[in-house]
């Protein structure tokens, strides 16, 4: 093995990492905001190719083999794992950031100083929307009061952007119809709800049906902390998902165990989702209990003969054939077997062992058994011959979930069974709308219901396969917008405006720093130079989002008009400005669509409702900033495990 | 760039030799006469000098260090990380390398500065023509020079560790972890981690044997074990917890798992404290893995798996008899075992892994049980002074405390990032390291490059002031003398040299040989701190000529918190390892590689 020694060093204001970087985020300028475009990636060498929409997805595809692909990969990786969204922020700007690096490296700027100096700004931002981070509370509240005169999701200015791109801001949906005819403010619009977005607080007088062919009653408006208009403030344009989410949570509200408080309950352990292709998007939806697919007839008339009982189950942690072993055996490789040509009695090991496990699982009465690993399928033909549902391929954290709410232990090998490891009251049923819908198809879907369990099935559906995998992680996103909206307890002003504000921000303070002549400059004497050039990094995100969201055509409008806005604001210095951000933005945005738009004033009130989550953000900030920082000072690439005879590592130093 | 035409010829035989290893028949060991002079080697011992030169000090760039066909990028400015992740072609290099990596393990600090200081000892001496014997002989005299002002009590680039007050070791502490900024701390972070440092240090200290409270202390089977007369330093172990502000991160006494999947149902039917534990620090899964690969030959109708499981929860069976309440393994346990404990109330820990195991068996008193084959004697249990729960994020971390004297706690480090994690749990580990240093030598010195100028001043002045004596010792010309002290110099301020890259060149002042950066207009203190004010001042770039002067001694020492303070160990240890060595490389006259 030889090693070789690259430089990455800063030449003449070029830092490769940084470059590399830049082009890497700007590839992704697309995935910002609510109307994401959808990117194919084709693998040349294998012909496959994939449909990705979020900037995880594609790092995961592509598969970057340079350091800096790789660093960029891992910190996404990381925010995803930990926080399920915002990874689009991450990566753009990451990018950003980068080429505020570079233009500072290009200007001379040392990198003490550069770093000095951006730890700052970003500093000085996240001080600013903490400022103006709005309560859960206050903005629920808020909401419920505008929700009672507009309605849901009327004027979101975002769309699901799977759909179809909005020009106009509207939704084109019953609710987007009825803003469309332009009602004003003062009619009351009896709105026709989802009863997705019934959350049991409110409805204490309705009864919540999980009939699924009523799709709309009446919403009830309450002041009390209701899910909804939170729910609708994060949703980011994926109304769609949004209502799954919601009706999970009602879901689990309504089997949460006594003592807990039932309001805006929302557990995210116990969710799972089910992606099912072939049906058209509109029948996703949500159910209580545990979800599979089921590929064999048998299965589905040993179901319908379990239905309405209260079955007994037990859950192996492991596979449940003859050769199994746990996890940390070792198997013994230098054993012979000694046979004794007497004693034969011409039954295999095998046969043995399932005679022994069907004897097992007989003699405990189990009805279904969930088992994390596969199953020999004889065994699974005896088990349905005796009436014992055999699940395969469960994931441990449902299995636990199963052992909590039925009393069950899982075990790993079917030995250890025992009347003390079965649990009790499950119920299985077989979906028999989708039943009729799948018949093409031969897959049938059951559901296993512990009867205490908050346990949720999202079942996602979409015609077109490939975009399977995107409406599953943007449930997830929703899941989490809200998980992370009620953990906070306090939200950003979304739709651009926190950014207006980091902008804002950083140039109050360029201003205030420039003229000072004290002893501050000498500390940091390029602090106003790095401030500027990070407002429009920031300015560069607002007017992707506009530009993504098809309200201006090119961003060199969106950025004249950022830049108008602010300077009228500063000369006017109105007192309340930092009180109502959004309607000013939103009013600006309006006026960039052009003047004939503005008796749309009902969507602009409307705008303001859209939030973001402070902790993902303040994360991807840092995040993004800690990895700009970690390649900004690296000056050496050193590669191993290089043959010193290859060609491609000609003009490089081998140690 | 450099490009280097390295000599192709080992590696092509190499691959011949290995094609046909029985018809070629074995090739001659490659000498190579007076090594250094070889260009490629001269080279690459450049680069190895600028790398290591590049990571020095809180502005040191990072390294990325990745294999040609993927996976983790490891960044890291440190240099035992760094050169342990580096294979190098050239044998001297190695050497250096392995001596650096050495130093760093043994001492903990000052790994980069032993490279840098011997790579240049011995650049300097071939740029000046010295003759290896001759520079040996100078380097020799000057280190002992060194050594001896160093603790002499007129030194001035020494301070005495207060250890009535806690502050001098938080700088110590600062000091060594602010010196990467893989780490990526802000000021607040920095102090959080150097107290966090500190205080895993402190409860590592044991309490002095004249304590009245100790021989009252609740006697744990650890304490009768030890002899009265010796104490020895409690262990601190650090689990990292990547996805988490640096706020979170804190000292807990005793030992603290992270642990996959723990039944917190279990704990709640515990009866009180102390609890007994069994530990096993070998694999319980039922395997026949203790017998490596040696052959078996089984009766058909046995069962070995069945056998060893019967075994195993025969141990169960006495373990529950003997009211255990801790079962732990290192490797995996049975399921069935597990099973069978915990249908009997015993909270089971496996897969706790080697590093752990040791300390657990220190802290709780515990004697290791290897075998599942003979009864577990009464006196290999242990006892856990209680257990807890703790919640970080989404992970249940379970708490192990001490029954007697805390002799473990365990420092959780929390960072946003892997990378940033990884290089602060070194750093957190050497800063303690640092610290237990100065128990020993209850000195530090000053750091930001001053010890280095006020040391080399100082060898200018005493070399000058005695040359003729000192060459008539050394057997040589007064020239030579003058000529092996200037290289020397040149090594040390070398170091301080690297602290800065960008700016214009370090200064040094020509009273106190303190370190100054004509970066800031107005100076308000010198690089490590003590000096507040350079008015009066004359100031020199470093590495120019100057006269030779006794550096002063400052009038007053003022040890505040923003001082910048090196370990005294550390350094001392760290100079003679660079001397040595590049006497070592001085003298290679020839390297003879055997290819076959």
């Amino acid at each position: 093995m030889v090693l070789l020694c690259r430089s990455g060093a800063v030449n003449q204001g070029r830092h490769i990492g940084l470059q590399q970087l830049e082009a890497v985020a700007a590839s992704t300028h697309s995935f910002l905001g609510p109307n994401k475009r959808y990117k194919f990636i084709q693998d040349e060498a294998t012909g496959e190719s994939a449909l990705v929409c979020s900037c995880y997805r594609l790092l995961e595809q592509l598969e970057l083999s340079s350091s800096v692909g790789q660093l960029l990969h891992e910190t996404v990786r990381a925010h995803q794992g930990t926080l399920h969204s915002g990874t689009g922020t991450v990566v753009f700007l990451a990018g950003v950031w980068s080429r505020v690096a570079l233009e500072c490296l290009h200007k001379g700027i040392s990198i003490p100083h550069i770093i000095a100096g951006m730890s700052k700004g970003l500093d000085l931002c996240v001080e600013v929307c903490k400022r103006n981070a709005v309560t859960v509370e206050e903005g629920i509240c808020k909401s419920a009061v505008q929700k009672q005169t507009n309605g849901l999701f009327t004027g979101l200015f975002i769309d699901t952007g799977v759909k179809k791109s909005t020009q106009d801001g509207g939704v084109k949906s019953i609710n987007g119809v009825l803003n469309q005819e332009k009602r004003p403010l003062k009619h009351r619009i009896k709105l026709k709800h989802s009863r997705h977005f019934n959350s049991c607080s409110a409805g204490a007088e309705e009864t919540h049906s999980v009939d699924f062919t009523s799709p709309n009653l009446h919403q009830k408006c309450s002041k009390t902390l209701d899910l909804t208009p939170l729910a609708e403030a994060v949703s980011h344009g994926c109304e769609a998902s949004m209502r799954l989410v919601m009706e999970a949570s009602r879901i689990q509200s309504t089997y949460v165990p006594q003592g807990h408080s039932s309001h805006n309950f929302l557990d995210v352990d116990r969710l799972v989702t089910c992606p099912l292709p072939g049906l058209s998007e509109e029948h996703s939806c949500v159910l209580h209990g545990y979800v599979v697919k089921s590929c064999r007839v048998e299965q589905v008339s040993l179901v319908k003969h379990f239905e309405e009982r209260a079955l007994k189950i037990g859950l192996i942690n492991g596979d449940l054939t003859e050769s199994y072993r746990h996890v940390g055996f070792n198997r013994p490789k230098n054993v012979t077997y000694i046979h004794d040509s007497c004693i034969s009695t011409g039954v295999s090991v095998e046969q043995e062992w399932m005679d022994r496990a069907l004897r097992i699982l007989l003699n405990l009465s189990i009805d279904i058994l969930l088992v994390n690993g596969m199953v020999t399928s004889q065994l699974k033909s005896h088990c349905l011959s005796h009436n014992i549902l055999v699940i395969e391929h469960v994931k441990v954290t449902i299995l636990n979930n199963f052992a909590t709410t039925t009393g069950a232990v899982s075990v790993s090998y079917v030995t250890q069974l025992s009347e003390r490891c079965v649990g009790s009251g499950v119920q299985v049923s077989v979906l028999r709308d989708y039943q009729n819908t799948l018949k093409t198809e031969s897959s049938t879907l059951l559901n296993i219901v512990a009867s205490a369990t908050t346990l949720v099935t999202v079942i996602i559906t979409s015609s077109v396969h490939a975009k399977l995998q995107s409406l599953e992680d943007q449930f997830w996103s929703c899941t989490y917008r809200l998980h992370h909206a009620l953990n906070d307890g306090k939200l950003l002003p979304g739709a651009g405006m926190t950014e207006l504000l980091c902008i804002r921000q950083l140039y109050r303070h360029k201003d205030v720093s420039q003229n000072s002549k004290d002893r501050q400059k000498d500390v940091a004497p390029y602090e106003p130079v790095i401030l500027q050039l990070m407002a429009e990094g920031w300015m560069d995100y607002i007017s992707t989002l506009m530009f993504n969201a098809g309200q201006v055509t090119a961003k060199a409008h969106a950025w004249t008009h950022i830049a108008q806005h602010l300077k009228e604001f500063e000369s006017k210095s109105l007192p309340g400005w930092l009180k109502s951000p959004l309607k000013t933005y939103s009013n600006s945005t309006n006026a960039i669509q052009g003047k004939g738009d503005q008796d749309r004033g009902e969507g602009t009130v409307e705008r303001d409702e859209v939030y973001d989550n402070m902790t993902v953000k303040f994360e991807a900030w840092r995040g993004a900033l800690d990895l700009v920082f970690l390649i900004l000072q690296t000056d050496t690439e050193i590669i191993t495990g290089i043959n010193e005879s290859d060609s491609q590592f000609r003009d490089v130093m081998f140690l | 760039m450099l490009s280097v035409n390295s000599a192709t010829l080992p590696t092509d035989r190499q691959t011949a030799v290995a094609v046909m290893s029985r018809v070629c028949k074995k090739a001659a060991s490659r000498c190579t006469d007076d090594p250094l002079a070889v260009p490629e080697l001269w080279q690459k011992f450049a680069v190895l000098r600028l790398m290591l030169s590049s990571c020095y000090g809180p502005g040191g760039r990072f390294k990325q260090i990745h294999n040609n066909v993927g996976g983790h990028v490891l960044t890291t400015s440190t240099s035992s990380v760094l050169l342990r992740a580096l294979t190098f072609s050239e044998d001297l290099l190695k050497l250096v390398a392995g001596a650096v990596i050495n130093h760093a393990a043994r001492l903990g600090d000052c790994g980069l500065f032993t490279g840098i200081v011997c790579i240049n000892l011995v650049q300097n001496a071939r740029g000046m023509n010295l003759s290896a014997a001759l520079a040996t002989r100078v380097y020799r005299h000057l280190l002992a020079e060194c050594r001896r002002y160093l603790r002499s009590e007129s030194c001035g680039c020494r301070v005495e560790v207060d250890f009535s007050n806690v502050q001098t070791l938080i700088t110590l502490a600062r000091t060594v972890i602010s010196s990467k900024r893989v780490c990526m701390l802000t000021p607040e972070e920095l102090q959080h981690i150097s107290s966090v440092t500190v205080q895993a240090f402190l409860l590592s200290v044991p309490s002095a044997p004249s304590d009245p409270s100790h021989s009252s202390a609740p006697s744990g089977p650890s304490e009768s074990s030890e002899s009265p007369g010796r104490r020895c330093f409690g262990r601190t172990v650090t689990i990292p917890l990547e996805g988490l502000p640096v706020g979170d991160s804190a000292v807990f006494p005793g030992l603290l798992l992270d642990l996959p999947v723990l039944q917190s149902g279990d704990l709640q039917r515990l009866g009180p404290a102390p609890y007994k534990i069994a530990l096993f620090n070998m694999s319980l899964s039922g395997d026949l893995s203790d017998m490596e690969d040696a052959a078996l030959e089984i009766h058909a109708g046995l069962n070995p798996d069945q056998v060893l499981l019967d075994q195993l929860l025969k141990l169960g069976e006495q373990v529950v008899r003997d009211g255990v309440v801790l079962f732990v393994c290192q490797r995996v346990i049975h399921p069935v075992l597990q099973q069978y404990l915990r249908e009997r109330g015993l909270v089971v820990i496996e897969r706790l892994g080697a590093a752990l195991v040791e300390p657990l068996a220190q802290m709780t008193g515990t004697t290791m049980i290897s075998s599942i084959y003979s009864p577990i004697p009464a006196q290999a249990y242990g006892l856990v002074g209680g257990l807890r729960l703790h919640h970080r994020a989404s992970k249940e971390l379970l708490q192990l405390l001490p029954s007697g004297d805390p002799a473990l706690s365990t420092v959780l480090l929390c960072h946003r990032n892997q990378t940033m994690l990884e290089e602060l749990k070194v750093m957190c580990e050497r800063a303690e390291h640092v610290l237990r240093l100065t128990l020993k030598e209850p000195y530090a010195l000053l750091g930001g490059g001053c010890t280095e100028t006020l040391l080399s001043a100082y060898i200018r002045y005493t070399t000058e002031s005695r040359a003729a004596e000192v060459a008539v010792d050394l057997s040589c010309s007064l020239s030579e003398v003058l000529l092996g002290t200037e290289s020397f110099c040149r090594a040390l301020l070398s170091v301080a040299g690297s602290l800065e890259r960008e700016d214009p060149p370090l200064l040094m002042d020509l009273t106190f040989a303190h370190c100054w950066n004509s970066r800031t207009s107005d100076q308000l203190c010198c690089s490590c701190g003590l000096i507040m004010n350079s008015s009066g001042l004359e100031q020199n770039p470093i590495n120019t000529e100057h006269q030779a002067f006794l550096p002063e001694l400052p009038q007053k020492l003022d040890l505040h918190p923003t001082l910048l303070l090196d370990s005294f160990s550390a350094k001392i240890s760290a100079l003679s390892v660079a001397v040595e060595v590049a006497c070592l490389l001085l003298d290679v006259k020839y390297t003879i590689k055997d290819v076959n």
